[in-house]
């Protein structure tokens, strides 16, 4: 008998069962019926969410908008290096090449073909200063992101730059995280890697007082923009 | 009875330690005023609760056919799964692992299981270094010792004793700002996360449905272990299975409000298996190791089947009046108060055979426990088996517990009389009157001064 068999009988026989069980146990409250709220609310609710636990968002802006912000930000920040990931709902028109005509290094991340390719945008990811993606989607009640990752949308870019800009669509924000879960679905958790991100990192190791930015980002900003 | 006598001197010494008291009021303090505030804000706290427990219930009832949909489903995502019987088996399988892929440096995620298996001995006697990347863990790594708390590590140092610790092995200008210490920690760790061959993780839940493996953290080590290194292995206790995707907002909504009065840590991660061929990171091969080590013994004991409901969140630690007072060293094993005192007996037998006894039974710990896990019920159990599974039989104690035991039964007799307890009281006053120093005896003379070797007695007050 193979050790993962052996292991399983002795659970069996530890429960003292002899057959599984064909019951299905839904423990989910059937959810009272409320209005669901309209997006500005869940906007405003995002933001608010996002400043409390230590980000930043500009709130709902257009794409002109962005393009400014994002601007203000390399030229007030000194960013040399910025990795883009592909969009979720469609690309920022304008944006990558805004940042290159400051001077900064753009990288927009497309499918690679090959080891080598892998390698030098590994090594783009882990010497950049800032990382640009659309999150997947949004959690209101907890200012969550939400990125699947992809060929072209790898994990690492929301991790190893210092500074991150997410961006959201706002019909992408929903109100809680069993709504976000729901949304992505199953099938999509079984394929890709997710990262739920709740503001920059932090730790309270030392004494227990909080100190932000340990591995991951130290700021996160976001923005909630249609494409 | 054994473990007892090491445990009681190494505890009295704890107890002693003002300093270390300082440092456990001060943390533990503080998380508890987190905890309240953030469920306070959060009105269905105690429905969702009920709502874990009972999945929980569920998932240990059902365990041998999740645990087989689970790893059918793993399997099918690519991961390579593997069940380990005891810690020996876990140990031997990972080593081997590191050793046939080349693997040089391992970046270890938090993770209490690799504690329970003793890991980092076994990888560096192969030559093999591992090295802690969540701050806590790094921090009592670079002291050579264990993890005081099963989530804040370094609970029982001071910023100061930090600050010596990074001066005198980072090479950095001593300070105690935590700010300053947390920035030359992830200087030194990032290059280190950026070369590792391979990542070791634990897993907070797995979810059988989609073969889900699911890590929360705040300080980002974990996704790093988890994406950059080309190896990645997960070592789970097998009672993290839990049925559904739908399953998991309950947990989640409750565990970092319990642990660190967050609504949410700033990252969970979701491992489904290796990266696809045009991925750009990810491990290129993903094991899962499936530990019992114990648990299936657990499982075989209706009253301590329970305690497998546990979502190691620590709160039930920074309770505790016990752990509060002593720390988590003075336990001895990896998982301490009030969950350590139950699962430790089966996982580390004799050597913690003691702890269910080091409890004042004052249930803070079923209150908090966001699963609701009746740990003074299974202390008691626990009591009962030690002492033989006999009700009847008497538990031989060290000699100074049985005086105390003898003392407060003579106590009781009194106590139970008003005008004796009044007579009592007053003579009490009179002989305390020259001990007294602030409303406290300090030292007591005679057979009592076992007693106040660690604690101040507040002076009796005689009622005119």
């Amino acid at each position: 008998m193979s050790a993962l068999h052996k292991i399983i009988a002795d659970v069996r026989m530890a429960l003292e069962r002899t057959a599984p069980s064909a019951a299905n146990h839904d423990h989910t409250a059937p959810t009272a019926q409320v209005a669901a709220p309209s997006t500005h609310a869940l906007v405003a609710q995002f933001t608010r969410e996002v400043e409390a636990v230590g980000g930043v968002c500009w709130g709902w802006i257009s794409r002109a908008g962005l393009n400014d912000g994002v601007t203000a930000l390399v030229r007030s920040d000194g960013i040399r290096r910025i990795v883009i990931g592909a969009p979720v709902t469609g690309a920022i028109p304008g944006l990558a090449a805004a940042l290159s005509s400051l001077g900064a290094e753009v990288l927009s991340v497309e499918k690679i073909r090959g080891d080598e390719q892998r390698a030098a945008v590994r090594e783009a990811l882990a010497a950049s200063d800032l990382g640009i993606i659309e999150a997947d989607y949004a959690i209101a009640a907890t200012g969550t992101l939400c990125v699947i990752a992809a060929a072209a949308r790898p994990s690492a870019l929301t991790l190893l730059p210092p500074t991150n800009l997410i961006t959201i669509h706002p019909q992408r924000i929903l109100p809680t995280l069993a709504d976000v879960i729901a949304a992505i679905g199953a099938e999509r958790f079984a394929r890709h890697r997710v990262a739920f991100i709740t503001g920059p990192s932090r730790t309270a190791d030392i004494e227990k007082m909080i100190v932000v930015g340990v591995h991951g980002p130290k700021r996160l900003i976001c923005a909630v923009v249609e494409s | 009875m054994a473990g007892s006598s090491e445990f009681l001197t190494v505890a009295e010494r704890a107890v002693a330690d003002l300093e270390l008291r300082r440092k456990l009021e001060n943390a533990t303090g503080r998380h508890l005023n987190h905890v309240a505030e953030t469920r306070a804000e959060f009105p269905r706290f105690d429905e969702e609760r009920e709502t874990a427990r009972r999945i929980k219930e569920e998932s240990i009832g059902r365990l041998d056919e999740l645990l087989t949909a689970l790893i059918d489903r793993l399997k099918a995502n690519g991961c390579k799964v593997t069940v380990a019987a005891d810690a020996a088996e876990a140990r031997e399988y990972i080593v081997g692992l590191a050793r046939r892929r080349g693997v040089r440096t391992v970046v270890k995620g938090k993770s209490m299981t690799t504690e329970e298996i003793e890991l980092n001995p076994a990888l560096t006697a192969a030559g093999i270094q591992p090295v802690e990347t969540d701050l806590g863990e790094y921090i009592v790594q670079l002291r050579r010792e264990s993890p005081s708390h099963i989530i804040t590590p370094a609970i029982h140092l001071s910023r100061e004793d930090i600050g010596r610790l990074f001066a005198e092995n980072l090479g950095i200008a001593y300070t105690p700002e935590p700010e300053r210490l947390t920035a030359a920690a992830r200087e030194r760790l990032r290059s280190i996360f950026l070369n590792a061959e391979m990542g070791v993780t634990g897993a907070n839940f797995a979810i059988a449905e989609t073969g889900t493996l699911v890590l929360v953290e705040n300080e980002g080590n974990g996704r790093y272990s988890s994406t950059w290194p080309q190896t990645l292995v997960v070592l789970m206790g097998m009672e993290k299975v839990i049925p559904r995707l739908a399953d998991l907002s309950h947990f989640l909504e409750i565990l970092a409000r319990t642990a660190t009065g967050q609504k949410l840590t700033c990252y969970t991660n979701f491992i489904h298996g290796p990266r696809g061929a045009d991925e750009i990171d990810g491990p290129e091969q993903v094991h899962v190791v499936i530990l019992d080590n114990g648990r299936t013994r657990m499982l075989a004991d209706p009253v301590l089947r329970e305690a497998l409901y546990c979502l190691r969140c620590g709160a039930c630690l920074n309770v505790c009046p016990v752990y509060r007072r002593i720390g988590g060293h003075a336990y001895g094993v990896p998982y301490q108060g009030p969950i350590g005192s139950i699962v430790s007996p089966v996982l580390f037998g004799t050597r913690a055979a003691y702890l269910p006894f080091a409890s004042t039974l004052c249930g803070a710990c079923r209150e908090i426990c966001p699963v609701k896990i009746d740990i003074p019920r299974i202390l008691l159990h626990q009591r009962w088996l030690e002492s033989g599974g006999n009700h009847g039989a008497s538990i031989r104690f060290p000699r100074s517990i049985s005086r105390t035991r003898r003392a407060l039964t003579r106590f009781a007799r009194m106590a139970r009389h008003p005008r004796r307890m009044r007579l009592l009281n007053r003579a009490m006053a009179l002989l305390a009157w020259p001990l007294e120093r602030d409303g406290y005896i300090r030292r007591m003379p005679g057979a009592f001064r076992h007693w106040t070797r660690t604690r101040d007695f507040r002076a009796p007050r005689s009622r005119r």
